[in-house]
């Protein structure tokens, strides 16, 4: 379905805006100081299980992963970025995943770990949840690095009993590790409270995408990739909850006066894959030609949500809505382990190309995506498996889709002239026109 | 025939004896895409494993399907293989907790080339922790069952028990056989060695280990030749491309040991007996010396490198790999710090489907000549 | 109504001039450093030929890696929306176009309006395209003009078998220092760009008919190998190298 003409656009409220850059500088903060402060830190591509790290009190992660590209392309530039990755690969990591090579250039340059106020931090472990096997290596170059214990908490991707049995047990076990190696003693209302918060939070977010079902979206993808900021690493403390519902209910505002994300919405589109993090301005290149990003697998990503038989995405149910209170230790435990494995979910191959497959395509039904735009990073088996079979499928659905090649890490694997001319030429196929030029211009929004 | 000719002609028909294998047992074939797998219960289950493998010869015909720029070109070679329908004659594809280069072939292949049977087994990725056995364990009941279930018959204990005796066996003799490589004198190369474990991949594991008897007693009548040339460590991802290997040797490097997907790292660990079978043989798995994915969190690799070094005296490393391979180009840094250590040169050679022969040649030469030298 | 058409390439710079059913003149010349320059050396050489003044040229679409630089007052559009509309003019049956240039293939089918259904092309990697070609040349010590006439003459089968530029170059210095024919070895680089090509159609869903466009469509072996390679036919136009510029004098008139 195809929306015509132009909408009224207002920007996000300034209490919105001010939240979240205040527990985006909160979160920042701690990263720094938490350890100054006698709390915990840890270094790690890490945006899964926080609530247990918030067990022991402020933490800081002040190198989070793939997150961190952002965090050197808004310090450093893409030239300063390019530095990172062109360190480690004089280390010997080539070829390797873009932003691996990005994140470890910036430990090996030793800029990961320098606190704003200029003291210098040493990570107490290294802390590796589930991630691709490169993050998981990545982690254990870190610990190599920095001489640190390694904690990795893997989680098969297959939904069975045994999985959700495993998990639980490192979950559990993980808590005397940290315990064991360091001096950091673990308190379960803490750990009861994060998951709450984490829960809430994610849940929230998954309510937010399906507002942005209306005609038009209350909200652009280039400001969902800031507003979610707090999401990506601070899910799990009350401020990133409140302010999640604070943002839902101003969403709902919108969508009840028509308040639009993007200036227009000739065609609806969707960004597969993870864009380069380093160019987040690409997102607002359809508003060029009328157009706008809506949806994403990485739009979704942290938010929680269930599926429905035939492959409807909707969103999670908060543990209030579920009846569910968490009174103990092994509660909170038991509800990060069903976040990761839903029950219902249970034994069903909803990580399988072909449901993935199916959930896209549903997705592009629901949110009423005309095309989709295909980001194919080079050097990522993970976020390109299957892909090439998707688009395929995509394509024979009779939805208008098309790639570009970059690398979600790296700027050296970035042809801006290339880049443009495939966004032109699917634009054009498109029976779109130029009708602006942003200039580059990377507005996360509208303040 | 000798059993050597034998051997070779296996590696240069690699899917001859699993076709005639079928057409005499009436038997089925499945296609593994890693050595980390529980091959004595699909052993026990009658099946036939044999290891999925590329031709070596540049493709495009599967450009439609694997991101070139994503994947390695053992992967995208392994697919093009199916592609062109040359492992029509297997039932059945596994996949087992290996990279996602390996997982890409798996899907792709369950979805573009049908099957009979696919299974996937999540193993654990990190062998290292606690609960890795237990969790293991119950994934192999779960694939017993599903085994059982598609061949509608039972594994029973006895199977299994004769499966892993024919593997341990096989395993001895692999250990023998490859014990003779670091004498100083010795009856079989490197290429020899490479097309021995190469071709236990692809027949039936009690036909090589008659193969490999004969041979050892053919070495044990012989007093070998002596071999010169600097003494090599072979390390690396998957790699069946044999002209390499005899590249190596004819430019004068002694190949003394190897560790690499295809090559000894398969044959590695015997399976220590355990009332719970499924056990015994998740233990193996488990405690074998581990692929680069899997050795977390502490580095165990090096400590086995160390043991290698020392035994097989060795005097320098060639490490290759496939080009995109992120489990051994994470772990290079890592082993070449090693291996930097113990004062032992290393040279990182990349590969793609073919061997690029005159860049090889200049720095396998110059690296052995400085080997050589020192 | 008259337009031009300017496509930048990496190589070489191409001008037309159009009216509403012909090539009025053309003109190919070395791109350079200096791109406004040598647009304004092509653009000249192509009014020159066509007996008409830059005045009388409505519009101007320009295209290629520098078609945004050229001086001119010109409108720019990306080089598969030229090879598309080039193509579909200079054939109207054309539904399918495969294009070869210096640095990039592209492969794209289209329908009857002359709008892009399906696309793919090369990923970042040259191999396979114009400057692979001229590398192997040079290596061979022929001018690229010459590498299809070498091959014409080849007698024996060799297969280059890497698939990188810098790997296949190893390659040829080996066959070379090992005693191969020249012939064969320029067949043989003949054939894997052929068959680079291949692969990129193979990706679509083709249809009849095929285009063969691109300064490495004047080769006729790999032409004929490429019509082996998918087993069907193709049209090579008798200017291969001009489509997309002849596409941009379209874009721009029918914009």
């Amino acid at each position: 379905m195809t929306t015509k003409g132009d909408f009224e656009t207002r920007s996000f409220s300034n209490e919105v805006w001010s939240r979240m850059k205040e527990l985006r500088r909160e979160r920042y903060k701690l990263s720094f100081e938490a350890q100054t402060k006698g709390g915990l830190c840890v270094t790690g591509f890490a945006w899964g299980y926080l609530p247990l790290l918030a067990g022991f009190g402020n933490f800081g992660n002040p190198s989070p992963g793939t997150d961190f590209t952002r965090i050197a392309r808004e310090g450093a530039g893409s030239e300063g970025l390019v530095k990172f990755v062109n360190l480690a690969e004089s280390r010997g990591l080539y070829p390797v995943c873009g932003a691996i090579a990005a994140h470890l250039g910036q430990v090996f340059a030793g800029t990961s770990f320098g606190g704003s106020t200029g003291n210098k931090i040493m990570p107490d472990f290294v802390f590796q949840p589930q991630g691709c096997h490169a993050q998981y290596k990545g982690g254990q170059i870190c610990a190599d690095l920095l001489g640190l214990p390694l904690l990795v908490i893997e989680a098969p991707f297959k939904n069975t009993a045994n999985s959700r049995s495993y998990l639980y047990s490192q979950l559990a076990e993980a808590i005397e590790w940290i315990e064991k190696h360091t001096r950091h003693k673990f308190n379960d209302e803490l750990f009861i409270e994060a998951t709450r918060h984490d829960i809430h939070s994610r849940v929230m977010w998954a309510k937010i995408c399906e507002l942005m079902k209306a005609i038009p979206a209350p909200m652009s993808y280039r400001q969902a990739m800031s507003l979610r900021l707090p999401l990506v690493a601070y899910a799990y403390s009350k401020g990133t909850a409140e302010y999640m519902e604070m943002l839902y209910h101003e969403m709902q505002e919108r969508v009840k006066n028509q308040i639009s994300g993007a200036p227009f919405e000739k065609k609806r589109l969707a960004h597969e894959g993870l864009h380069p993090l380093y160019r987040p301005d690409l997102l607002r290149w359809p508003e060029e030609y009328g157009a706008a990003f809506n949806q994403g697998e990485f739009m979704m990503a942290f938010g929680s949500f269930r599926y429905t038989s035939d492959g409807h995405r909707i969103p999670g149910q908060t543990l209030e809505e579920r009846g569910i209170e968490l009174k103990s230790r092994e509660d909170a435990l038991k509800a990060l382990v069903e976040q990761r494995y839903p029950l219902e979910e249970e034994n069903t191959d909803y990580d399988s190309p072909e449901w993935r497959t199916l959930h896209f395509l549903r997705m592009v039904e629901d949110w009423h995506i005309d095309g989709v735009m295909v980001h194919l990073a080079r050097r990522c088996a993970a976020l390109c498996l299957g892909i090439l079979t998707r688009i395929q499928d995509i394509r024979q659905a009779g939805i208008p889709v098309a790639t570009y090649e970059a690398s979600e890490g790296d700027p050296k694997e970035w042809n801006e002239s290339r880049v443009r001319e495939d966004f032109d030429r699917f634009f054009d196929s498109l029976g779109l026109k130029k009708i602006a030029s942003l200039d580059g211009g990377d507005s996360g929004a509208d303040e | 025939m000798n059993a050597l000719d034998k051997i070779h002609d296996i590696v240069n028909s690699p899917h001859q004896f699993a076709q005639d294998w079928k057409l005499k047992t009436g038997g089925k074939v499945i296609g593994i895409l890693c050595s980390n797998l529980p091959e004595e219960l699909i052993y026990a289950a009658g099946i036939l494993p044999v290891r999925l493998l590329g031709a070596n010869e540049p493709e495009n015909i599967t450009r439609s399907y694997i991101f070139q720029s994503g994947f390695c070109s053992f992967a995208r070679d392994c697919f093009a293989q199916a592609l062109q329908g040359r492992y029509k004659y297997i039932d059945g594809i596994i996949f087992s907790q290996c990279c996602p280069h390996a997982r890409e072939v798996f899907l792709d292949w369950k979805r573009h080339v049908p099957v009979n049977y696919s299974y996937e087994i999540t193993g654990p990725m990190s062998l290292q922790n606690t609960y890795a056995k237990g969790y293991l364990v119950r994934e192999l009941e779960e694939f017993q069952k599903s085994l059982e279930k598609w061949l509608g018959t039972q594994i029973d204990k006895k199977a299994i028990d004769k499966a892993i005796d024919i593997h341990n066996t096989n395993r001895r003799l692999m250990a023998q056989i490859y014990g003779t490589l670091k004498a100083e004198n010795s009856s079989l190369s490197e290429v020899d060695l490479a097309e021995i474990a190469l071709a236990g991949m692809l027949i039936d594991r009690s036909e090589h280990n008659l193969l490999l008897e004969e041979i050892l007693k053919q070495i044990s009548k012989s007093t070998g030749s002596a071999r010169t040339g600097p003494r090599l460590m072979l390390l690396g991802s998957v790699n069946n491309n044999m002209e390499l290997i005899r590249f190596i040797d004819s430019l004068g490097g002694r190949v003394v040991v190897d560790d690499y997907c295809t090559g000894y790292r398969y044959y590695q660990t015997e399976v220590v007996p355990e009332e719970n079978r499924l056990a015994a043989i998740a233990g193996r798995l488990i405690n074998k010396p581990p692929c680069p994915l899997h050795d977390l969190p502490e580095r165990r690799r090096v400590s086995y490198y160390a043991k290698l070094v020392e035994e097989c005296k060795v005097a320098g490393v060639i490490y290759t790999m496939q080009r995109q391979c992120d489990a051994h180009g994470l772990d290079y840094p890592a082993v070449e710090t090693f291996f930097k250590t113990k004062g032992i040169p290393i040279l990182k050679l990349e590969l793609d489907y073919t061997v690029p022969v005159g860049q090889f040649r200049t720095r396998i030469e110059a690296f052995l000549e400085m080997l050589t030298a020192t | 109504m008259l337009s031009a058409g300017i496509d930048v390439g990496a190589e070489t710079t191409k001008a037309v001039v159009v009216d509403d059913r012909r090539v009025l003149a053309f003109s190919v010349v070395p791109s350079g450093w200096e791109t406004p320059s040598s647009v304004r050396t092509a653009f000249n050489q192509a009014l020159k030929e066509a007996g008409v003044e830059e005045k009388s040229i409505t519009y101007i679409g320009t295209t290629g890696m520098g078609g945004k630089n050229t001086g001119l007052e010109a409108q720019y559009f990306t080089d598969s929306i030229c090879n598309a509309k080039g193509a579909l003019w200079s054939f109207p049956k054309a539904r399918t176009v495969i294009d070869i240039g210096a640095e990039q293939s592209q492969a794209m089918t289209l329908d009857g309006e002359g709008r892009i259904v399906q696309y793919t092309r090369n990923d970042q990697c040259a191999a396979g395209a114009g400057a692979f070609l001229t590398e192997m040349a040079s290596i061979l010590e022929l001018n690229i003009g010459d590498i299809s006439r070498a091959a014409l003459l080849s007698r024996n089968k060799t297969t280059i078998n890497s698939t990188c530029t810098i790997f296949a170059e190893s390659e040829v210095i080996s066959l070379i220092n090992e005693g191969s024919d020249k012939n064969d070895v320029a067949r043989a680089v003949c054939d894997a760009v052929a068959l680079k090509a291949a692969g990129l159609l193979q990706e679509l869903k083709i249809e009849k008919e095929i285009i063969f466009i691109g300064g490495v469509a004047q080769n006729a072996v790999i032409a004929d190998s490429l019509k082996s390679g998918i087993g069907q036919e193709i049209i090579v136009p008798q200017e291969p190298r001009l489509i997309t510029a002849i596409g941009a004098a379209r874009a721009a008139l029918t914009k």
